[in-house]
């Protein structure tokens, strides 16, 4: 897994590029949450992710979290095929705000 | 078709088991969008023997063996990690929002069949899945 992260003035864009799964889902969940020490909005470009399993779900669970409990944003924008299956058989593709891009995340 | 790939239980390992995997479904004729649920499915499984079978130990082996034959899909992984209390390897869907429980959820999903065998060598665990592939083909007129 690879990733960048992008500053806006009140938001950072975090791009997440390759596989997130058990060796890489601890870094993506620590990158997620330093964010949300930064700023209040988060949005997660996953559009270049071509493989996320439950460890790497329960990062963007838990970034999920840290938002509501400080009453910031966070949301996934440009999701990829193979993440919009895992979330949709987690049953979480209804619980995160979904976005077709990052601009439309940046913009809402 | 029979493949066999053993594997060290690590973190590191499972792209390995995802790619036979993949290779697997693709020479047995499977649709694009089966042969990546049986990847999510099969990865999640190696997974949950790395973190809860060998509990992050790192000189535990797997064996994952699949098998292709008149239309189904045959996954058998094995381990010889002390037995997995089977009552755990229920699919338990969170009630709540939480990190976490989601693999064997995602792992009877995806799979017709999900059974935990006793192990051939009377040590470790043994779990079997399967999928019907001829069954969820569209049917030909």
């Amino acid at each position: 897994m690879k990733h960048e992260i992008i500053e806006k003035p009140d938001a950072r864009v975090v791009i997440f590029s390759g596989e997130i799964d058990l060796e890489s889902s601890p870094v993506a969940r620590e990158i997620l949450i330093k964010c949300f020490q930064i700023t209040k909005k988060v949005i997660v470009d996953l559009s270049q992710v071509s493989y996320i399993d439950s460890s790497g779900v329960a990062s963007l669970v838990e970034a999920l979290q840290a938002a509501k409990k400080n009453g910031g944003t966070f949301a996934l924008a440009a999701t990829s095929e193979p993440t919009r299956r895992v979330l949709e058989l987690a049953r979480l593709d209804k619980v995160f705000t979904m976005f077709d891009s990052v601009d439309e995340g940046l913009a809402s | 078709m029979v493949t066999r790939h053993t594997f060290p239980a690590i973190a590191e390992a499972l792209p390995g088991a995802r790619a036979v995997t993949r290779k697997a479904c693709e020479a047995c004729g499977c649709s694009a969008e089966v042969t990546q649920d049986m990847v999510i499915a099969i990865s999640e499984a190696c997974q949950n023997i790395v973190r809860h079978a060998y509990k992050g130990a790192p000189d535990g082996v797997a064996t994952l063996e699949i098998r292709c034959k008149d239309g189904i899909l045959e996954f058998f992984l094995e381990d010889s990690a002390p037995p997995v209390d089977k009552e755990k390897l229920k699919p338990k869907w969170p009630k709540e929002l939480k990190p976490g429980g989601l693999g064997i959820c995602l792992i009877h999903d995806v799979m017709d069949e999900v059974e935990y065998l006793p192990a051939p060598s009377g040590k470790g665990n043994l779990l079997r899945m399967a999928k019907f592939i001829e069954r969820d083909k569209p049917n030909e007129t």
